[in-house]
């Protein structure tokens, strides 16, 4: 088990993808945490009183999430799938027989570098706020519990969300296949169904919504998220995302992974 | 991606590089001389059965060749030996356990049926993913890849590689935990002249220290350079498991060249065999009815006839190889 996860390990390093995804994540998570500093400065003017609301300064701190988190899943998903694109799923399930232990390897590989993905988008997103804070008067609330709650949650909303994609790729095992519903669906579907729901105020849907669970953990409330009024408390996020990552996974590990390889 | 020139240095002498398999664990040991048992392995797909109800033995210490025409099912049978697919019924046993019950199946049995390489992984890398697995340290994976001559290309992205490099990188992967089975399928595919010869000679020394090698191959000629025993399988089903020494090469004849064919013709007729004048790229020759090449040898010899070249003919394995096909 502990050599089927350092083969995994070595697996993630020995390619490129990982580190030019890491690299990703910290520039396009600063750009995007920015976005609602900038909207703070711009809403109240000069001496803004935007970095004064604990809300707004953690929804700086994860504004690199909603792309992040997409980018992990991409990770996530070729795990999988990729070993059955490149055809190495062979060499795979000979070195580790136990296709179950296999499994477990690779979501603790995964886990892992979801964590530190996740700590580049949470530290682009603190960079940027540093300036804002500083220059209009505001707050880090480092005094505060809920912003180190919001802060940690972040960190592993992303590797939650390499967990989805894993079993995206458990599920499907076509990596091209898997890689259309994965991103189509957080970049399509869900803001769609968001959208809908949002407007309709079906609060207790949107919170069942991947993109609804993972603002609660994060507890970041922006109308440009199409957020729930009424989110779930952070340990109820947590574990509706937990489901979004073992559905699949659990449905793929039952139906596609006993499947004989050719 | 062009594939990368060819390393100058290809193909270390496998004499010279016998040692990677002086240490052997010493639980492998009590392994090595239990044969590999295939029993009753059935497979079907739906209304097509791939494999059916077959069964066979490799012994230790020699290499079995398993043949079938395209589409007889050795890559099914190989993979389901390996859980790779799952048979309908039947298993495969490495000594007395199936390949997924192995405590550490890479050290017991070592598998080459693809040559599959992440294309931007390096073959080095590819190397020592598996060797987390198959608890190899990293001058093993230099030791190995040296051994099949791809050192100087290691470092670069398999993804350039051509079929033999790759073919070569499988080879060393299934190396890697140095077990006690080798199950190999087509493994001269891609390979050079020069890379066939050493892969012959590799098998052939790692049978010699009492391992157990089963090659998949179409190459009938290569089998029978190479190979002690044979399984002959035919749309899934067992046709022969033979010792190709056992098998019978006289097919009663040979070949006579002779100075003046018309005088042997006249004095071989006291044999009371039958002769027939044949012409080949060498000229005409005599094929006389009988593999008694010292009773042919007196005649022409008290006949006063020069003899050019006076050979037993034989049936070699490819022929015998259709005749068990056609006589199934």
């Amino acid at each position: 088990m502990i050599a089927a996860f350092h083969a995994e390990v070595r697996k993630i390093v020995s390619t490129r993808l990982w580190w030019i995804t890491l690299i990703c994540v910290f520039v396009l998570a600063a750009g995007y945490a920015a976005l609602p500093a900038t909207v703070g400065v711009l809403e109240t003017g000069a001496g803004s009183t935007a970095f004064r609301d604990p809300g707004t300064v953690r929804s700086i701190y994860n504004g690199g999430n909603p792309l992040s988190r997409t980018l992990a899943l991409v990770v996530g998903i070729m795990a999988l799938a990729g070993e059955y694109r490149h055809r190495t799923i062979s060499s795979t399930y000979l070195a580790t027989p136990r296709r179950y232990r296999l499994l477990l390897a690779k979501a603790a590989s995964l886990f892992l570098f979801g964590l530190i993905y996740g700590a580049a988008s949470v530290l682009a997103g603190v960079l940027v706020a540093i300036p804002y804070v500083l220059g209009n008067d505001g707050s880090f609330f480092l005094h505060r519990g809920d912003t180190w709650r919001s802060l940690v949650l972040g960190v592993v909303s992303i590797a939650l969300w390499t967990m989805i994609g894993m079993g995206l790729g458990i599920l499907i095992q076509n990596l091209v296949v898997a890689l259309l519903v994965g991103i189509g669906f957080t970049f399509l579907v869900e803001p769609l169904v968001s959208y809908v729901l949002f407007r309709r105020g079906w609060d207790a849907a949107l919170n069942l919504l991947p993109s609804g669970a993972t603002n609660a953990m994060l507890d970041v409330t922006s109308p440009v998220l199409f957020a729930s009024a009424q989110p779930m408390a952070w340990w109820g996020g947590t574990a509706v995302l937990a489901a979004w990552c073992l559905l699949p996974a659990v449905v793929g590990a039952v139906v596609t992974v006993r499947r004989d390889v050719l | 991606m062009a594939p990368v020139n060819q390393p100058r240095r290809a193909w270390v002498d496998p004499a010279d590089a016998e040692p990677p398999h002086a240490e052997l664990p010493s639980g492998a040991l009590t392994s090595r001389s239990e044969p590999i048992r295939v029993e009753r392995l059935t497979k079907r797909y739906g209304d097509v059965i791939a494999i059916r109800n077959l069964s066979f033995t490799v012994q230790p210490g020699r290499v079995t060749g398993f043949l079938g025409p395209n589409g007889a099912g050795k890559t099914t049978t190989l993979r389901a030996m390996v859980g790779l697919v799952t048979p309908t019924t039947g298993r495969a046993r490495f000594g007395e356990h199936a390949y997924a019950e192995l405590a550490h199946p890479q050290q017991t049995v070592g598998c080459v049926l693809d040559s599959h390489v992440h294309p931007a992984r390096s073959g080095r890398n590819h190397l020592r993913v598996l060797a987390a697995t198959a608890e190899a340290d990293d001058s093993r994976v230099d030791e190995l890849l040296d051994l099949v001559g791809l050192s100087e290309v290691a470092h670069r992205p398999a993804g350039g590689y051509s079929l033999g490099m790759r073919g070569r990188l499988a080879l060393a992967a299934a190396l890697l935990g140095d077990p006690a089975y080798l199950i190999m399928d087509e493994p001269a595919n891609g390979l050079d002249p020069e890379g066939i010869r050493w892969l012959r000679t590799f098998i052939r020394r790692f049978a010699a220290s009492g391992r157990t090698v089963l090659v998949a191959s179409h190459l009938l000629s290569e089998v029978e350079a190479t190979a002690d025993d044979i399984v002959v399988i035919k749309a899934g089903r067992l046709l022969v498991q033979t010792q190709i020494a056992e098998l019978d090469f006289d097919v009663g004849s040979c070949l006579v060249r002779v100075s003046n064919h018309a005088r042997a013709r006249a004095a071989l007729r006291e044999l009371g065999v039958e002769i027939e004048l044949l012409e080949d790229d060498q000229g005409d020759y005599l094929r006389v009815s009988t593999s008694d090449t010292a009773a042919v040898g007196t005649v022409l010899f008290n006949a006063k006839l020069a003899v050019f070249e006076l050979t037993r003919e034989r049936a070699d394995l490819e022929e015998r190889f259709f005749q068990m096909l056609e006589a199934s």
